[in-house]
């Protein structure tokens, strides 16, 4: 089974993070992506999940980060 | 095993709403095929630049003309003064910018106004990527389509007359127009009769599983040619679906005038489904939701 794109067809780069505002992934990223084994796209979707969580922090983080303060 | 492409071509492998770009790789030249839809132009121009890496993009060439083929084609042309190569059929509709023609007034769709340098012909030959290619006409979703096909590495570059899931929406009867059907079977045919291994599709990724393909695609097309309504209720959940990955959300309460507002959606319903207004808006909904094609958000219908 081939790992799919994680395109979701907003398709629109974000300059201040040089990141797909869609799927969070570079320009290489998505260049890149139908030369890969399932290996390389696993480990992108792996970046992308990170990014994900980067960017939207969860509801908990921020209130634990909202407390220390 | 998986046949690879060759290093001199490269599939930007893009959603629904874009299709796939290919850049064929010449020496320090480029020729790219297919250019997105126009939402999505920047991201496109982006990638061709990079993927460039200092060459020079000299030729952009069409499968058909299509809003989300064409879409780039401005934007393209602006940033890399490309020569642009369109199928000879659609010279007219491209020239006139003819908004019909090209189902950009009837889906409700959006493209930027370009001119094309030059036509390709079917049985017109083209070296891209180091190899030479053979443009094949293949009508049926598009009736002035032309495919591209390499006999020496057996790669199909198919456009929307064969995905591995089937192939783009058949409009012609849909629309009261040519025997697209029948098209679609004559075309389907003549492909199956190549040696191909692997095909490069206008959406989804590359794919070397061609029987398996062609096997889907007779299957469905079948299915289609007997019950005609079948093909008329498919199309219109296809267009609204499209149309929504553009709107992207929708307040819930907007979704019938959206719906009603596709002329394409409303004139197949009258010619062939005969449902009312209500009925039509609340079944596509249904089968949309149905198939995680949209999703229900606080009041919102959004594209998944």
């Amino acid at each position: 089974m081939t790992t799919p794109s994680p395109c979701i067809n907003i398709c629109k780069m974000d300059a201040s993070n040089g990141l797909c505002q869609g799927c969070f992934r570079t320009l290489d990223e998505i260049t890149v992506w139908s030369r890969l084994d399932d290996a390389g796209r696993q480990h992108i979707l792996a970046d992308v999940a990170r990014r994900r969580r980067e960017q939207a922090p969860q509801e908990s983080d921020l209130r634990s980060s909202g407390n220390s303060k | 095993m998986t046949a690879e492409l060759p290093a001199s071509l490269l599939v930007l492998e893009r959603g629904w709403l874009s299709a796939n770009n290919i850049l064929c790789f010449d020496g320090d030249q480029a020729t790219l095929v297919d250019s997105g839809y126009v939402t999505h132009a920047e991201q496109t121009v982006d990638l061709v630049h990079h993927a460039l890496a200092g060459r020079r993009l000299s030729r952009l060439i069409n499968t058909h003309s299509h809003s989300d083929h064409i879409g780039g084609n401005a934007a393209l042309k602006a940033a890399f003064d490309c020569e642009i190569i369109v199928p000879a059929g659609l010279h007219a509709a491209i020239a006139e910018w003819d908004k019909d023609a090209l189902l950009l007034s009837p889906l409700g769709q959006q493209s930027a106004r370009f001119q094309h340098d030059r036509l390709i012909d079917a049985n017109d030959e083209i070296e891209m990527g180091g190899l030479n290619w053979q443009a094949l006409a293949v009508p049926g979703h598009d009736m002035e389509a032309l495919a591209y096909y390499n006999p020496e590495k057996r790669i199909l570059i198919s456009g929307d007359a064969l995905w591995e899931n089937g192939f783009g929406v058949i409009f012609p009867e849909l629309l009261g127009e040519a025997d697209g059907l029948a098209s679609t079977q004559a075309t389907l045919e003549m492909l199956a009769r190549l040696p191909i291994d692997i095909v490069i599709p206008g959406h989804g990724k590359p794919f070397s599983t061609v029987d398996a393909a062609f096997e889907r695609a007779f299957r469905r097309l079948g299915n289609f040619r007997s019950n005609i309504d079948q093909l008329a209720w498919h199309a219109i959940k296809v267009i609204v679906s499209f149309a929504m990955i553009e709107k992207q959300r929708l307040p819930k309460d907007d979704f019938p005038a959206f719906v009603l507002g596709l002329p394409f959606a409303v004139d197949v319903n009258a010619r062939f489904l005969n449902l009312s207004s209500e009925a039509l808006v609340s079944g596509v909904e249904r089968q949309l939701l149905l198939v995680n094609a949209l999703r229900r958000e606080d009041g919102f219908l959004v594209a998944a």
